[in-house]
């Protein structure tokens, strides 16, 4: 098990951030998803010990959140979302002075800072001071500030915000690498959909400080049952026609349809229709919920 | 899939003990600040009166064995009276006492410019920077970092005042030739070590409070000039205006001073020198070298209590928690 919370609640006066929180997370990639002022933030201040809860009890990684917090930020890698800096440092005093920090010898700390700044992809820019690096840079540089020590949790708080595309699918590809090739559990807090698919197989969405839905990506991502996405060319009302003629419910949906087919029907039936009706069909497959549409639905069941 | 991957490897090596983070963040900054040239050259000028203090102890080695390596010098010691001259070993303790008072009044100055240089950027440019979630998303707890940045202050503060002290004991200890000096004298070595670690406290703790208020370090550093040389004006002024016994204890320096008299015992060392006097003169000559007479323990209370508020500051102001957003 990557963490577990039982009942956890926090209050910062009359607002609460965490209501009764349990859940249990196993180890992987884990996309957590919510709405601002959900508890994401809270919550990764209670797994790294950073705040005392209210209530409840929990473990990260089998440590205790109230006993063992020097433990827990010792085995975990946290990669804030602001702009961070230890001011006045080249990239690699930057990155060997984070492994210092977390009980690493200076010999030791700069030998792996270069380790992980080539693995990061900060070449000779880790001579130049961190205050003149572009926002991709910093976010590696954090990155690999946070990897330095080799934790088996590594915490990324929205690490693609204000990126360019190229940046962002270098942190993502990173991020995808650590969790799936080299056996690091990560925790990936964003707001990107996208992002959280790419990089992460499990997800927990959170709403005013309760667990809405959690579970693996591609479980939530149900099918639907007799339910097909079909664009056609031309004239696609015709063939939402001739698809009710054939007992079907076609609904429009963006530029195609989304296609209820009667029970025991199968794929073949579009090919059939089409075929006599001279359609092309330029797109078809079975309906699936997007990760969107499960965050928007976790958010809606709890409105 | 390549042979060997070169990309990301686990690491497995030993990792240092919590009790000693702290030393890291000393460390770092210790290193950082020193490639100041301003820093090196403040430390460069505060060797100079510890020169003088060991010269002074080495003399009065040389003096108190009559050796003929002094007496090309002797002429430089004209002033002094006969009795001393005739029986310096009997006169051992004022004269390292006083040559130690001395000593530390001028370093107060050193320390105090080192202070301004060293210390006004400890938190305020960590706060400007957000690195404090940096610091405390790492095994460290709050105090492992006001620790630390006093680390910096404490390596500057003892490179000038205690270190020299004590490097100038031993010279003066190994040219006396003499091992009742490690008797009559050990007061003053156990009291420069004392009063380094009540300057370093006081002084690194009053500006780790002042770096935390704000994130521009000139602000800090204005602030700190304000309570050195502003305390020390105010005091003197008030002491000519209001002629009270408390005066003195508006000035900074003036307590911490107050603090090293009662260490080294100073009144005693003058007590002796003004037996050599006229009585009918004593009392006005030795004023302005004893200095302020009044109740040691004020002075400490005035420390104290900016310690505490230098705490409540610092507590206030560093929050892990309010820099995590």
């Amino acid at each position: 098990m990557l963490f577990q919370l039982q009942g956890v609640s926090k209050s910062y006066g009359k607002i609460r951030a965490l209501r009764d929180l349990s859940v249990e997370i196993p180890a992987g990639a884990i996309g957590l998803l919510g709405p601002n002022g959900a508890g994401k933030t809270t919550m990764i201040r209670t797994l790294l010990g950073l705040i005392s809860i209210d209530g409840g009890t929990g473990q990260v990684l089998g440590m205790d959140i109230r006993a063992r917090r020097l433990d827990i930020r010792q085995s975990v890698g946290f990669v804030p979302e602001d702009e961070c800096l230890f001011p006045s440092m080249a990239g690699i005093e930057f990155v060997g002075y984070a492994g210092e920090l977390s009980g690493m010898s200076r010999k030791d700390a700069m030998q792996r800072a270069h380790e992980v700044l080539d693995y990061v992809g900060l070449r000779e820019e880790r001579y130049r001071n961190v205050e003149s690096y572009s926002t991709g840079m910093k976010q590696r540089l954090k990155l690999a500030a946070a990897i330095v020590h080799d934790p088996r949790l590594l915490i990324l708080d929205e690490p693609t915000n204000g990126m360019d595309p190229a940046g962002r699918q270098e942190i993502l590809s990173l991020a995808r690498d650590l969790a799936h090739n080299k056996g690091m559990s990560l925790l990936f807090s964003s707001h990107l959909l996208p992002d959280v698919e790419e990089v992460c197989d499990y997800v927990m969405v959170l709403g005013r400080g309760k667990l809405l839905a959690h579970g693996l990506i591609s479980e939530l991502k149900q099918s639907h049952e007799g339910l097909y996405e079909v664009r056609v060319k031309a004239d696609q009302d015709l063939f939402a026609q001739r698809l009710v003629a054939a007992g079907c419910r076609p609904e429009p949906k963006d530029d195609g349809l989304v296609v209820g087919v009667p029970a025991g029907a199968t794929v073949g039936l579009f090919w059939n229709i089409a075929a006599a009706s001279g359609h092309q069909i330029r797109f078809l497959r079975p309906r699936r919920s997007t990760l969107e549409e499960v965050f928007l639905h976790a958010l809606e069941e709890q409105t | 899939m390549p042979i060997f991957d070169q990309g990301y490897q686990h690491w497995d090596g030993k990792l240092s003990s919590h009790a000693w983070r702290w030393f890291t963040i000393s460390a770092r900054g210790a290193r950082s600040q020193f490639k100041s040239r301003w820093v090196r050259l403040a430390i460069l000028g505060a060797w100079i009166p510890a020169a003088v203090l060991a010269t002074v102890l080495i003399a009065w080695g040389l003096i108190e064995q009559k050796s003929k390596l002094i007496l090309p010098f002797l002429s430089l010691f004209h002033d002094l009276p006969e009795s001393i001259m005739l029986d310096p070993r009997s006169y051992r303790v004022t004269i390292w006492t006083i040559a130690y008072q001395y000593f530390f009044l001028i370093e107060m100055f050193f320390s105090m410019i080192l202070v301004l240089l060293v210390g006004p950027s400890l938190i305020s440019r960590d706060i400007r920077f957000n690195a404090i979630p940096l610091y405390f998303s790492r095994p460290l707890r709050r105090f492992d970092y006001f620790a630390g940045k006093l680390g910096v202050i404490g390596f500057f503060l003892a490179a000038v005042a205690v270190v020299p002290a004590l490097i100038a004991y031993v010279l003066g200890l190994c040219f006396s030739m003499d091992l009742t000096v490690v008797r009559d004298t050990a007061r003053l070595m156990i009291a420069s070590v004392g009063y380094g670690l009540i300057v370093v406290v006081s002084a690194g703790m009053l500006m780790l409070a002042i770096s935390s208020l704000s994130r521009n370090s000139r602000y800090v550093g204005a602030f700190w000039v304000g309570i050195w040389f502003v305390s020390n004006v105010v005091g003197g002024a008030l002491q000519g205006w209001v002629k009270a016994s408390w005066c003195p204890l508006v000035s900074y320096t003036g307590n911490l001073l107050r603090i090293n008299h009662v260490l080294l015992d100073t009144d005693s060392a003058w007590d002796q020198i003004g037996s050599l006097m006229d009585p009918r003169n004593r009392d006005a000559i030795l004023v302005g070298f004893r200095g302020p007479t009044y109740p040691w323990y004020w002075s400490l209370g005035v420390l104290a209590g900016l310690l505490g508020i230098s705490l409540c500051i610092l507590t206030t102001r560093v929050k892990s928690l309010d820099r995590l957003k």
